[in-house]
């Protein structure tokens, strides 16, 4: 495991927070988007959501494909669920609804309030995701089992998320060494495709490779492991984690978060809630 | 009262194994002493180690019979973390052996595991950061190490655990000369310090320095010998152990005066002279800059290597040496300066197309390997390039022939990565040879090897017809000088000698400068051959000393003799 997870939000303001409040945040905003439908709120939290998201001074340029992953699969599962319900149609009376058509084959009808729902929906998801992305590149490498650890996780399991942070930016490094191995041999990536769907239709040659030798690879690990008596019984962990004021502060802000949406949800902000401008003349 | 270790009749067969990897081994190990277990791959070194530290019968499962005992306790009624307080095991790839963030964390792992209070981890990092040399690594990143300093750490990494046993397993394989020198002090130190170490290594020459107190030779599962080092020497196979070359010489001596005869001068490499004046660059690099992202690894290298041409590169772990393969290749952009092949820029050429000009073997074989058999290994390349598939099944064949992989019964349907380690090795560069390379590029060709399967591979590459160039990455210096018409020695990634090997080996400051240090084979070869360009393996200049103590009339010389020169 000879590659080290990208912190690339090192020195920014989140990256100075205890790791554990990075933690508790994007739990307490899942818990608060995951009850609202009412788009106005949505968009109010998706603000707070990049607003926060800034703050790990993660650089674009070194994220933009993960964001473009991101993108095609909140997309794909956005659309797919919309095609599939029809609209989340809570809170609106079937008779009101604003059809513009329906789709061929699924017969599925496409309305002001089924794009309402795909767009809030998607709003919410890559607000999650704004959350998520500074638990990857903005809490310190060696800060992430103790962060779970001090959450009362247990600590194989602790132990296990901090490895898997190493492990995929590990096996990364090694699919770039397996189709470097396939380049020598006359087979042109470049000529698969562009573009993150180009890049996964890529990878594909190299899946068994890879993973065949990552295997192996994790077998010397947990030999290792074992013979330095890891999962034997409760183990310290070196790192000392501290709160101070701000982190406590950005705690009860996110607490408060979830109080305060929560107790919109109650009075309507669990109904969908449509776009005027969506809704035809 | 118990010894530290004892094994006391150990037979150990895998589960789903046919044959026992290990048959009726006994040693026993005090405190103080230093045994260094030697023998090919597939002697039963993993399982001897396994059994020590309590992996057998703990995580692999399979029939044990015989038993280990640490301080008189059977390992096998020992749970996993006691007998981790007796044996501490290094791995073989510390890349692997390594799971902490930091080098703090990683030290820190063992003892975090055993609960001791963070005070007691605290001062036991600062004992041993300084004594394993490592205190200035303390900050930094494990993954931003180099291959030392991995293995340093790692070392360090157990010497936390403060066993009372230390296993370490091929040590020296990817290291630098210095770095190994470096590292057995520090196990010499441990030994002195009344630890007992159980060292794994096919570099028998190399871990003399280490002072071992016995020898355990192995041989498919079985104790060859067990003694002191003196009559280890005496009774090893130097084609088969890496032997310091006195004692080659003494015992081509012997045989000598045994009469039997050294053999002819034959000389298994066709060994070069320095590139004629105005001979043709195959590839030639023009103040190549190159690196990952921000941290430049070349800084302007600037050398031109010969189409007819043996040329080995040497120099410390991290000088640049893979990553100068990799910008011929086109793996790595270079970010300035340029690179020629057969004289015309690459700047334009794919890295397919530079394929059919340099077959590259990787260091690890199963990096390249993915198919499904070996025939599908084999034609991956052909078929991307577009080669007629009615030649297919003569050049399997060829290539098969030409690695001695068609010796395998029933190989063609075989699952690459089920050969062994050597046989991988030899299908990669099968691999290569599948395009029609003219010149190979081997990086580190013996790393993982032990000596006679090395030697036997390198000869194999020296066979190859219509191969008219090789250029090899490699820290095992008698590899480079015996092998190599020319050496390209690089630091910090810079070319810092390009000549022959007798005149790159000259100034001996820029040779130590290079972590490299003098083997006893290149003494040999400067006192008993000064002048001649060309340096001999132990075994043919031991046959060529015997041979010239003789009276004149009674030498024989073989094929090539001594002034045979070139491809």
């Amino acid at each position: 495991m000879n590659v080290a997870p990208r912190y690339l939000g090192r020195g920014s303001w989140l990256a100075r927070r205890d790791p554990r409040v990075l933690i508790l945040a994007i739990a307490l905003f899942v818990f608060a988007v995951v009850q609202v439908w009412d788009g106005r709120l949505m968009v109010v939290l998706a603000v707070v959501a990049f607003l926060y998201y800034r703050t790990a001074g993660i650089p674009f340029r070194a994220v933009r494909y993960q964001w473009a992953y991101v993108l095609i699969f909140v997309g794909f599962i956005v659309t797919t669920n919309t095609i599939i319900t029809g609209g989340e149609l809570r809170g609106i009376d079937p008779r009101s609804v604003h059809t513009y058509f329906y789709l061929p084959l699924f017969g599925t009808p496409v309305s002001a309030e089924s794009t309402s729902y795909a767009i809030t929906q998607l709003l919410r998801f890559l607000s999650m995701a704004a959350l998520g992305f500074p638990i990857a590149f903005a809490i310190g490498p060696s800060d992430i089992g103790p962060a779970f650890a001090r959450l009362h996780v247990p600590d194989r399991f602790a132990y296990a998320i901090d490895l898997t942070f190493r492990f995929i930016p590990s096996l990364a490094g090694e699919m770039q060494t397996t189709i470097d191995a396939q380049r020598i041999r006359g087979y042109d990536y470049e000529r698969v495709g562009r573009g993150p769907l180009g890049r996964i239709r890529r990878t594909v040659p190299v899946l068994v490779p890879v993973t065949i030798n990552a295997i192996v690879g994790a077998e010397d690990t947990i030999d290792a492991m074992d013979l330095r008596c890891f999962g034997t019984g409760r183990r310290t962990w070196l790192r000392e984690l501290v709160m101070d004021r701000t982190d406590r502060a950005l705690l009860v802000g996110f607490a408060l978060l979830f109080l305060l949406v929560t107790v919109l949800a109650f009075n309507g902000a669990s109904n969908l809630w449509v776009f005027p401008f969506l809704i035809p003349g | 009262m118990s010894a530290l270790l004892e094994v006391e009749d150990l037979t150990f067969t895998y589960r789903r194994a046919t044959h026992p990897a290990l048959r009726g081994v006994s040693l026993v190990v005090e405190p103080g002493e230093v045994l260094l277990v030697a023998g090919p791959s597939g002697c039963g070194k993993s399982t001897l180690i396994r059994s020590i530290n309590g992996l057998i019968p703990h995580a692999y499962s399979g029939t044990l019979q015989g038993q280990v005992r640490l301080d008189g306790r059977n390992v096998a009624e020992m749970r996993l973390r006691e007998v981790a307080r007796y044996v501490g095991t290094v791995l073989q790839d510390p890349a692997k052996q390594i799971v902490g963030a930091t080098v703090e964390a990683e030290l820190a792992f063992g003892p975090e595991n055993l609960g001791l209070p963070r005070t007691d981890i605290r001062e036991r990092i600062g004992e041993v950061a300084e004594r394993s040399g490592i205190r200035p690594l303390l900050g930094r990143e494990t993954a931003q190490l180099s291959g030392g300093e991995r293995q340093l750490v790692a070392v360090a990494g157990i010497l936390m655990m403060r066993p009372r046993i230390f296993v370490v397993d091929e040590p020296l394989a990817n290291l630098d000369p210095v770095t190994a020198t470096r590292l057995l002090g520090i196990l010499r130190a441990l030994a002195d310090a009344g630890e007992a170490v159980v060292i794994v290594e096919h570099r028998v020459e190399d871990v003399l320095d280490l002072r071992p107190d016995r020898v355990l030779y192995l041989d498919d599962g079985r104790e060859v010998y067990q003694g002191a080092v003196a009559g280890f020497l005496a009774v090893a196979d130097p084609r088969a152990v890496k032997l310091p070359f006195d004692v080659v010489l003494e015992r081509v001596r012997q045989e000598s005066a045994g009469g039997r005869s050294p053999g002819p001068l034959a000389m298994p490499w066709p060994v070069g002279a320095e590139t004629p004046r105005g001979a043709p660059l195959r590839l030639e690099f023009v103040d190549v800059r190159a690196g990952f992202g921000a941290q430049e690894v070349l800084h302007g290298i600037s050398a031109g290597l010969g189409a007819r041409e043996t040329v080995a590169v040497l120099g410390p772990n991290g000088s640049g040496k893979t990553t100068l393969f990799r910008t011929a290749m086109h793996l790595l952009p270079v970010t300035s300066g340029s690179i020629l092949v057969d004289g015309a820029s690459t700047r334009e050429r794919s890295v397919a197309e530079l394929a059919q000009v340099f077959g590259y073997v990787f260091q690890s074989p199963s990096q390249m390997l993915f198919a499904r058999t070996v025939r599908e290994e084999l034609l991956f390349g052909p078929r991307n390039l577009g080669r007629d598939p009615e030649t297919f099944d003569a050049l399997i064949a060829d290539v098969l022939r030409r690695t001695a992989l068609d010796q395998l019964e029933g190989i063609l349907d075989r699952p690459p990565l089920t050969l062994s380690f050597g046989q991988q090795k030899r299908l990669a560069l099968a691999i290569a040879l599948a395009l029609h390379p003219v010149t190979l590029l081997l990086d580190e060709p013996n790393a993982g090897q032990d000596h006679r399967t090395a030697t036997r591979f390198m000869a194999e590459v020296a066979a190859i017809p219509q191969l008219e160039s090789l250029y090899f990455v490699t820290h095992d210096v008698d590899l480079a000088l015996t092998h190599a018409d020319r050496i390209l020695l690089l630091r910090d990634g810079r070319v810092v000698a390009d000549g022959p090997p007798a005149r790159v080996i000259e100034d001996e400051d820029r040779w130590i400068g290079c972590n490299l240090r003098p083997t006893s084979l290149m003494r040999a070869n400067a006192r008993w051959r000064a002048g001649q360009a060309s340096f001999l393996d132990a075994t043919t200049l031991a046959q060529w000393v015997v041979t010239m103590e003789r009276p004149a009339g009674a030498r024989q010389t073989g094929r090539g003799g001594l002034g045979s020169t070139g491809r």
